[in-house]
C-alpha cells in the first residue's frame, strides 16, 4: 500500500456521498504486501528455532501422526513474545457457555472443554495456545539440509518406469533443423563427388533432429526396513525405528519419484509384513538376524533389479542376536551390503548396556552401525547413515550426546 | 463491490442513522483487498507501523485463519479525525449494509466517548513518523541491536498508566514505560526516543483495550437499530440475519465481545432508556458496563459461567454475583497485571523497583523471569527487582546484571 504523509490515507479518486459526509476510495488495486519484511523476519526466527530444536522435533510424535495431511507437523513454543502476563494455567475465569434454552448443536464444540479458554484474562490469547505451527516441509528442509546425498553410483542411476522423448538421431524429415549436421551432410556429399567443401546446399542435405523414446531418468528407490520383533523390542524401540524409517523414506522421496518400502520383521525367522504389522504387532522369541538379511537379499533379487532401483537397507535391533548366528549374520550382512547402495545397522538400547557382538563386528569392519539410546538419537542415526552435509554439525551432535 | 455501490448504501444507512439520532462524523471509506485488510489488522488498524517481526507473525495468523475460513475480517475502523474505515472489497453487497452501519457506530463511539477524548487525532501520520525514525535508527545501529531493544521495550509497553487522561509521560507510578524512557540510566538518546515513540503508540491503543466489549456492543446495538429503520429487500434481510447470527455466535468458552457487549448495551437501554445509551456512548468502560448492567437475568440469558483452568470442570455458577466478580476481574486493567514502579527507591538506589499488586491471580513465572532479564539487560542496564506473590507467598525476583534470583520474602497474609 502506498502511503503519503501529507494526506495520510487515500489512494486515488474518491466518490463523495450525497450528504458529503463520507467519501469512498477504491483502494490500491495491487495486493502489495507491506508486511513482507516482518513476515520474513518472523520466518527467520522460526527457522532458527527449528534448527535449535531439530533433534527433539525429528522424533516428535506429531510428525508421524500428521504425515497424511502434511500440514502442521509440530509446534515450537519458543517464539512466544515475552510479556508479563497472568498465569493462564491457574485460577478461574468467566466464559460464555450455551445460553439457557439453547442446546449445544449436534456435533458442536464440547462444552466441557477443559484447559484454556479465553486465555486467563481478556487481552491475551486471541489465538488460544500461543505456539508457532511448523510445516512438515519446513522441518524436512531443515533436517535434509544436514544430510548429504547417500552413496549414489551415477552410472547405475536407477531408471524409472516411464519413457520420455529425447533428442537423438538425425533424419531427413522433422521439425527442428540441425544446422551442423546439414552442413556435414553437404560436405560429405561434395567430398564424395570429389570437391570437399560446403557448397550448393540442396534439399537432400537437410537434416533434422529426431525425437526418440528414452527411459525416464531418476527412477525408483527401495528401502528395506528390517526390524527385530523379538520379545525384547518394546514400544520405545519400535517408535525410534519408525521415526527413522519415516525420515529415510521422506529423504529419499526428495531424490526419487517413487520410494518403495519393504518391511521385514524377524525373530528367529524373517517374513515380509505390511507396515501396520511391522510397527504394531507384538512378537516374541529369540533373534536370528541373518534370517532377515537373507530374506532381504532374496526379495531384492526377485523384485528390484539393480538397474532399476537404488536399494537401501536398514536394520534395527536391540542387539540380542543369538551368539551362534553371529558369523552367519555378519556374512549375510556383507553380502546384502554389496547388493545395496547403503546398509545401516542401528542398535537401540534405553540402558547403558554395552553394544552387542554383531554391532562390534560390524563396527570393526568399518560398516555403518549406530547406537540409539533416546529420541534425540534418531537425527544422529540419520546423519551417521547418510553423512553430514556439514561436518561441523556431526561434531555438534556428538558433543551434545556426550554431555 | 464498487465505490458507487458503497456510496449509495452509505446514503441509505446515513439517513436512517440520522433519524435515530446517531451522531455522524465525516469518514473516509477505502475498499481494499482481503490481504490488505489482514495487513491493516496486523498493524492494529493502521496503514503504517514500524517494522517488527511480531506484526509479521500476526499477519500470518490472520491469513491462515482466513485461508482455513476460520475467521474473516470485514472492516477496520481507525480512531482518527477524519475517521478512516477499510472495507473488504470482496464482501458480499448484501452484507455490506450491515457492516457500514456497524462502522458508523464505531466512528460515533470513538468521537463521543471520554476514553478517546485525548488520543491523537492524527495518529496515522504520527505512526508514519515513528516508522521513519525507527528505520533511520536501524540503518545507523543495525537490525540486531534495534530488534533486541524493541523486543525488550515491548515488554514494558503494556504498562503506560491505567488512566486514559493524558498526563505527561512518566508521571504516574503505573507508567513503567514512561518512567524508563525518562530515567533509565545509561540509555542513548535514540533509545529514549524509541521508548517515547512506543509509549505514544501504546497510549493511543490503550483506551481501545479498555472498551472492547463496550465498543462492539454499542456498534452491534446501533447497526441493528439503523437497519431496522431501512426498507430492506429480501436478500438484505436474509444477509442481515445471517451476519447478526454470526456476530453473536457462541463458541464456548470464548467470551464473544459482540454477544456480551450487545446484551449489556441492550440492558442499558432497557433499564435506563436513552440516558443509559448516553452513558454507554460517553463514559462507561468494559468494567463499568459490566458493573452497571450485568444483572442476574443477564447472566442467565447470556450463559455466562465460571471456568476453572486447573481442574477440568466447567459448570454454570449458581451464584451470579460470583460470575460477575470473575468477569470483572478478567476485564480489570484490560486483563493485564497491575505493576507500579517505586520511583524514589529506583532513582536513589539505582536499582529498578517494580511492584506487582497481586489481585488474586499469579503471574506467569517463567515468562516473568525472561521479561525481567530483557528489561535489566536492554533497558535499565542494572539491577532490577520485582516483588510479587506466588501461590500465596511473597517473592522477590532480582536480576543482578547477570542472572535472575528468586527470593522468598515471607508468608503473605492471604
Amino acid at each position: 500500500m502506498r502511503h503519503r504523509s501529507d494526506k495520510a490515507v487515500g489512494y486515488g479518486v474518491s466518490t463523495m456521498t450525497r450528504s458529503q459526509r463520507f467519501t469512498v476510495g477504491g483502494g490500491d488495486p495491487g495486493p502489495v504486501n507491506v508486511l513482507a519484511p516482518d513476515q520474513r523476519r518472523h520466518r527467520e526466527k522460526i527457522e532458527q528455532a527449528i534448527r535449535h530444536n531439530l533433534a527433539d522435533m525429528v522424533a516428535e510424535e506429531h510428525v508421524l501422526v500428521t504425515r497424511g495431511e502434511r500440514r502442521f507437523a509440530t509446534r515450537i513454543e519458543h517464539l512466544k513474545e515475552c510479556r508479563i502476563r497472568y498465569d493462564a494455567h491457574q485460577g478461574t475465569w468467566a466464559s460464555l457457555g450455551w445460553p439457557e434454552g439453547q442446546n449445544r448443536p449436534e456435533g458442536g464444540p464440547e462444552n466441557e472443554s477443559s484447559g484454556r479458554g479465553v486465555g486467563g484474562g481478556g487481552a491475551e490469547a486471541a489465538f488460544g495456545e500461543e505456539e508457532t505451527p511448523v510445516l512438515l516441509e519446513d522441518l524436512s528442509q531443515a533436517v535434509f539440509s544436514y544430510l548429504a546425498l547417500p552413496d549414489l553410483d551415477p552410472e547405475r542411476m536407477a531408471k524409472g518406469e516411464g519413457w520420455t522423448g529425447a533428442l537423438g538421431e538425425f533424419g531427413r524429415k522433422g521439425t527442428r533443423w540441425a544446422k551442423r549436421q546439414t552442413l556435414w551432410a553437404n560436405l560429405t556429399k561434395n567430398a564424395y563427388l570429389g570437391q570437399p567443401r560446403i557448397k550448393d546446399l540442396a534439399p537432400e542435405d537437410l537434416r533434422f533432429w529426431q525425437w526418440s523414446d528414452a527411459p525416464q531418468p531418476g527412477g525408483g528407490a527401495v528401502v528395506m526396513a528390517l526390524m527385530d520383533t523379538s520379545g525384547s523390542m518394546g514400544n520405545f524401540e519400535k517408535y525410534l525405528a519408525k521415526s527413522f524409517f519415516f525420515w529415510t523414506a521422506e529423504f529419499l522421496r526428495q531424490l526419487y519419484p517413487s520410494v518403495d518400502l519393504v518391511f521385514i520383521a524377524h525373530d528367529v525367522r524373517a517374513r515380509e509384513v505390511d507396515e501396520d504389522t511391522f510397527f504394531h504387532r507384538g512378537a516374541s522369541g529369540g533373534t536370528v538376524s541373518s534370517s532377515a538379511y537373507l530374506l532381504a537379499y532374496q526379495i531384492l533379487e526377485e523384485r528390484y533389479s539393480q538397474e532399476q532401483y537404488n536399494a537401501y537397507a536398514f536394520h534395527f535391533s536391540d542387539g540380542g542376536n543369538l551368539t551362534s548366528d553371529n558369523p552367519t549374520a555378519l556374512a549375510s550382512a556383507m553380502r546384502l551390503q554389496e547388493r545395496v547402495n547403503l546398509f545401516g545397522y542401528g542398535e537401540i538400547h534405553d540402558t547403558d548396556r554395552s553394544p552387542s557382538q554383531l554391532y562390534q563386528a560390524l563396527h570393526k569392519q568399518g560398516r555403518r552401525a549406530v547406537l540409539l539410546r533416546s529420541k534425540e538419537d534418531v537425527l544422529g542415526a540419520l546423519v551417521e547413515f547418510f553423512g553430514a552435509a556439514d561436518p561441523r554439525f556431526e561434531t555438534a551432535l556428538k558433543d551434545k550426546k556426550e554431555r | 463491490m464498487t465505490q458507487i455501490n458503497v456510496s449509495a448504501m452509505l446514503d441509505r444507512v446515513g439517513e436512517s442513522a440520522d433519524r435515530f439520532g446517531l451522531p455522524l462524523y465525516s469518514t473516509h471509506f477505502e475498499l481494499v483487498s482481503t490481504c490488505q485488510l489482514n495487513q491493516l489488522a496486523s498493524y492494529g488498524g493502521m496503514p503504517v507501523r514500524y517494522r517488527h517481526w511480531s506484526f509479521g507473525k500476526l499477519f500470518g495468523h490472520y491469513q491462515t485463519a482466513y485461508d482455513f475460513r476460520q475467521s474473516r475480517i470485514y472492516e477496520m475502523v481507525i480512531n482518527h479525525d477524519p475517521a478512516y474505515a477499510f472495507l473488504d472489497r470482496a464482501m458480499e453487497p448484501t452484507r455490506t449494509l450491515v457492516v457500514l452501519a456497524h462502522v458508523l457506530a464505531h466512528v460515533a463511539y470513538f468521537r463521543s466517548h471520554a476514553a478517546f477524548a485525548l488520543t491523537a487525532s492524527d495518529e496515522v501520520s504520527v505512526m508514519v513518523e515513528h516508522r521513519r525514525a525507527m528505520e533511520s535508527y536501524q540503518r545507523r545501529y543495525g537490525r540486531k541491536t534495534l530488534e533486541a531493544f524493541v523486543d525488550a521495550a515491548l515488554v514494558m509497553a503494556d504498562f503506560t498508566a491505567e488512566s486514559v487522561r493524558n498526563r505527561s509521560m512518566g508521571e504516574e507510578p503505573d507508567d513503567l514505560l514512561g518512567f524508563l524512557a525518562l530515567y533509565a540510566p545509561g540509555l542513548h538518546a535514540w533509545q529514549r526516543h524509541i521508548l517515547t515513540m512506543l509509549h505514544q503508540e501504546a497510549r493511543y491503543f490503550w483506551p481501545q483495550q479498555l472498551t472492547k466489549i463496550a465498543n462492539e456492543g454499542y456498534a452491534t446495538f446501533w447497526h441493528r437499530r439503523i437497519l431496522s429503520g431501512l426498507r430492506l429487500t429480501d436478500d438484505e434481510v436474509l444477509a442481515m440475519a445471517k451476519t447478526n447470527a454470526e456476530l453473536v455466535q457462541v463458541t464456548p468458552p470464548q467470551l464473544n465481545p459482540y454477544r456480551l457487549g450487545y446484551l449489556l448495551v441492550q440492558q442499558a437501554q432497557m433499564v435506563d432508556g436513552e440516558r443509559g445509551m448516553l452513558r454507554v456512548a460517553k463514559e462507561l468502560f468494559d468494567t463499568g458496563l459490566v458493573r452497571e448492567y450485568l444483572t442476574a437475568d443477564a447472566v442467565r440469558i447470556s450463559g455466562l459461567q465460571v471456568s476453572w483452568t486447573d481442574a477440568a470442570k466447567v459448570e454454570p455458577e449458581k451464584n451470579w454475583m460470583e460470575v460477575k466478580q470473575t468477569l470483572l476481574a478478567d476485564l480489570d486493567h484490560a486483563g493485564l497485571p497491575r505493576l507500579t514502579v517505586d520511583r524514589k527507591t529506583s532513582l536513589n538506589t539505582g536499582c529498578l523497583q517494580l511492584i506487582h499488586r497481586h489481585t488474586g491471580r499469579d503471574l506467569d513465572y517463567p515468562m516473568l523471569t525472561q521479561a525481567l532479564t530483557l528489561v535489566a539487560e536492554q533497558i535499565w542496564r542494572g539491577e532490577v527487582v520485582i516483588t510479587t506473590k506466588y501461590r500465596g507467598i511473597a517473592h522477590r525476583l532480582r536480576h543482578d546484571g547477570k542472572t535472575v534470583r528468586d527470593e522468598v520474602i515471607g508468608e503473605a497474609m492471604n
